[in-house]
């Protein structure tokens, strides 16, 4: 008897394949699909375009994202739908199984998160030279979970985006000029006024100061081994390397120039003679 | 100074440039090219060229290949504005105006006749100075030089701290032929006082005329509004039956108002 009832069903089953309707249902819901595939990819296009045209990059780069997974799962549902499959088993077992993936996940759904907030804030964009941490580097890529660094000693560096919402992310280039500043040192016997006068003038011959703004001299404290001087330069952003090193050496040499000592740390030791 | 010309092979030509010199060899399709910038605050009227001399001097050559059979060396605006200041601050009472001449320094360009660019250098090296605030603007190139007012004609006689009158300098700027003449014109139309610490020129749309071996650009008008925004126009009609030697941009836009932004330019003039 179950013998029988075992062949019955299997004949059953493989009877379907048999008829036309069987056939006209698969095709049927393969050509849905596919329209529904070819729909989201020319909405993708076309809405990719329109946001790259208006957006910042990785916005435009999300909201792809977003509409070809959201096609995804609207074929994935007309497929469902089409087999005959009944989706409310199937939401209440996802349920379940997000909550457990949620909790193992967590981590990287706050990197999607903080990505988002990163990606609508805009503290950066790529190209960008940001500081996080003791890592510098320019920005190569900006994504759901993380970012992509490329040091200027060519390393690559994958930070997660939960790390930059929650440390301090300084963007070195997000204005188009800077300002360098240069601790100089000098004697306590020095002419501080002959010393301003000179750096202003080594400023005003360096081809990476800018003249506007002016230089700013400050002078900060007396310090144990001479007067402390902060020579604060403005220069264009991509400047950065030439001017540090020229003035630099305009500094030292000009120094040496004019007799202006540069001292160092100095310690006066007295020798006490024992008593006898 | 400016012409095509069709150098002898083998031969150096030299232009004399105030100050600067610029010197061209050809041999075949090689070219070799080297530029003297000279200083601004030293030039000397006295230009001339091309003229055959024996070597370039200490002036380091770059070299170029291409055929062409005419060079000329032609003079541009530089690729960024030019920055000048105003000796002491001036005050433009409402409807006054102020004017202002001054001398560019071009940028120098090899060029062939079909307007291949073999070489290019400015004339005169100028430091670079920044125009805006500390969160936008445009890198400029500083004129070492203190703009007195021209009024009613009247040239400023008051004696400078480097000891040139404005008469001298003047004088001397204006027998140069290869540098740009400028008028400059800044108009105050509001109904407030206008103090004037700098000005800003904007090339792009301006164009260069030859006169009597002079180069001459475009007027250019600086002008508050009534509702004290700040207008760069440019005016093309004093010049326009002169033999033009560079072509400004044709944006269809005789004004930068819009390209530049309201608020980067109210900084023209400190306001």
């Amino acid at each position: 008897m179950k013998t029988e009832v075992l062949f019955s069903n299997i004949s059953t089953f493989f009877s379907q394949f048999a008829s036309g309707d069987f056939y006209n249902k698969i095709l049927g819901t393969a050509i849905a699909i596919l329209l529904v595939l070819v729909v989201f990819s020319i909405l993708n296009r076309i809405i990719g375009k329109m946001a790259a045209a208006t957006l910042p990059q990785p916005r435009a780069f999300v909201i792809k994202k977003v509409i070809r997974y959201t096609g995804y799962v609207v074929a994935v549902m007309t497929l469902f739908n089409a087999l005959g499959v009944d989706l409310s088993a199937l939401l209440g077992a996802a349920g379940i199984a997000g909550i457990a993936v949620g909790f193992a996940a967590q981590t990287s759904v706050s990197n999607v998160i903080s990505g988002l907030f990163l990606i609508s804030e805009k503290p950066f964009q790529i190209g960008d030279v940001i500081q996080v941490g003791d890592v510098n580097g320019v920005v190569q890529s900006i994504d759901f979970l993380s970012i992509k660094i490329q040091t200027f000693d060519n390393r690559y560096i994958r930070i997660p985006n939960e790390t930059l919402i929650k440390t301090n992310v300084t963007n070195i280039t997000r204005f188009p000029i800077r300002r360098l500043d240069v601790w100089v040192t000098v004697g306590y016997k020095s002419d501080l006024e002959r010393v301003r006068s000179i750096l202003l003038d080594v400023a005003s011959k360096n081809p990476y100061v800018l003249d506007n703004p002016e230089p700013l001299i400050v002078f900060d404290k007396f310090d144990s081994s001479g007067i402390n001087i902060l020579l604060g330069l403005w220069f264009e952003k991509s400047e950065y390397l030439n001017l540090k090193n020229s003035i630099m050496v305009d500094i030292h040499s000009r120094f040496a120039q004019e007799g202006i000592e540069i001292p160092y740390p100095k310690m006066d030791v007295y020798m006490r003679q024992p008593t006898a | 100074m400016w012409n095509y010309f069709a150098p002898k092979e083998i031969t150096w030509y030299q232009w004399r440039l105030d100050g600067g010199r610029a010197f061209l060899r050809k041999n075949g399709d090689e070219w070799r090219l080297a530029f003297f910038p000279g200083t601004y605050m030293d030039m000397v009227p006295d230009s001339g060229g091309p003229e055959p001399v024996d070597q370039p001097g200490s002036a380091a050559v770059s070299f170029a290949v291409g055929t062409g059979k005419k060079v000329a060396l032609r003079p541009h605006f530089a690729n960024r504005p030019y920055l000048i200041t105003v000796r002491n601050e001036i005050r433009l009472l409402p409807g006054a105006e102020a004017r202002f001449t001054v001398a560019l320094p071009p940028l120098l360009r090899f060029e062939l006749e079909d307007g291949t660019v073999l070489a290019e250098k400015q004339l005169f090296n100028l430091s670079p100075t920044w125009f805006g605030d500390k969160e936008s603007g445009d890198l400029c190139l500083s004129l070492p030089l203190m703009l007195d007012p021209q009024c009613k004609g009247e040239v400023e006689t008051l004696e400078a701290t480097d000891g040139n009158t404005g008469v001298d300098n003047l004088s001397r700027v204006s027998e140069c032929k290869a540098l740009i003449h400028c008028d400059i014109k800044v108009r105050n139309s509001t109904k407030n006082e206008l103090d004037l610490k700098r000005i800003a020129i904007f090339t792009d749309l301006m164009n260069i005329y030859e006169q009597d071996g002079l180069l001459l650009s475009d007027t250019v008008l600086i002008d508050t509004t009534a509702e004290g925004g700040l207008r760069m126009s440019v005016d093309e009609g004093s010049h326009r039956n002169r033999k033009k030697v560079h072509a400004g941009n044709r944006s269809g836009l005789s004004e930068l108002l819009v390209r530049r932004g309201m608020k980067f330019l109210k900084v023209i003039t400190g306001m």
